[in-house]
């Protein structure tokens, strides 16, 4: 299992919806998710930060993301989630939501 | 038992069979089992020697240890679910604190690490971008207040703090009381 630690900002006035959004999100994306092996998924946020930690149990991660971002539902999801979120500068190429350093774990 | 959960049970009595299959004869006999059973718990009833799968299963309210019997299919609890909270936290690192906050991080001291045991916080990651720190812990514990001030007043922790604190900046934005500053969950998937 591998973790990951990403972030990315809201933009301003996007809050609400994004939590609105993110109380109910479509079954078929939480499917897709739970397909491409990842578990454990939380989204937090504070002063239009956005934070999400989440645990890998495959064995191919980007064979695992590439398969999550064919999937109709997916893109359908993206589509209204992603104008609501200003990605960093400073995010790698090819990323959107940013990966971050994990300084420090305790099982 | 819900249809998911009855699928992992299947799924991981298949993957024990595989395990079974390949490990070495154990040195447990039936008679040595039931000897230690009976010494445990005086007076107990136990049952005709029957192969068991022990499945892990990951609920809502954590993680349970089934017994599935492999003659029967019957699945007996054998521990009760272990309910976690989570807790996402931001704060800042001031600036050029970065390399030795990590150095810091890479070896926590065992005494602070035990003292985060007892005070019921498992599964913590600490992450960092741009001189901002995300943590994340599930805390397993029944009075999440009390813990916290026990870790606080211990002599270890307070000492690791008095060295880790002068390189965080914390948000203005945070809660009285607060140096970490709490952060509202959005989203959850088991």
């Amino acid at each position: 299992m591998r973790r990951y630690g990403m972030v990315l900002r809201l933009r301003p006035g996007a809050l609400d919806e994004y939590a609105r959004l993110h109380a109910a999100v479509w079954p078929e994306v939480l499917a897709a998710i739970h397909d491409c092996n990842i578990a454990n998924y939380s989204i937090y946020h504070k002063d239009g930060w956005l934070f999400s930690y989440f645990e890998y149990h495959g064995e191919d991660f980007e064979a695992d993301m590439a398969k999550m971002a064919a999937d109709p539902a997916t893109q359908r999801w993206w589509s209204v989630c992603m104008p609501l979120q200003e990605p960093l500068e400073t995010r790698k190429p090819g990323e959107w939501w940013a990966e971050m350093d994990e300084l420090f774990h305790l099982d | 038992m819900n249809r998911a959960t009855a699928v992992l049970l299947v799924l991981a009595g298949l993957l024990a069979v595989a395990v079974f299959a390949s490990r070495p004869a154990p040195k447990v006999t039936a008679a040595s089992a039931k000897s230690t059973a009976l010494k445990q718990c005086p007076g107990a009833t136990v049952g005709e020697p029957t192969l068991a799968y022990l499945v892990t299963v990951r609920t809502k309210q954590g993680t349970q240890k089934v017994a599935v019997d492999t003659a029967t299919g019957r699945a007996t609890v054998l521990q009760s679910p272990v309910r976690a909270v989570r807790y996402g936290s931001v704060i800042r690192l001031r600036p050029g604190a970065y390399r030795r906050y990590a150095k810091l991080h890479a070896a926590v001291w065992p005494t602070v690490l035990a003292a985060l045991k007892r005070a019921n916080v498992r599964n913590y990651s600490i992450y960092e971008k741009d001189g901002y720190l995300f943590s994340y812990l599930e805390y397993t514990g029944g009075n999440y207040k009390a813990d916290m001030a026990k870790m606080a007043a211990d002599p270890a922790t307070q000492r690791w703090w008095s060295v880790c604190m002068p390189l965080q900046q914390p948000l203005k934005t945070r809660k009285p009381g607060e140096w970490w500053a709490s952060m509202k969950e959005l989203f959850h998937m088991d």
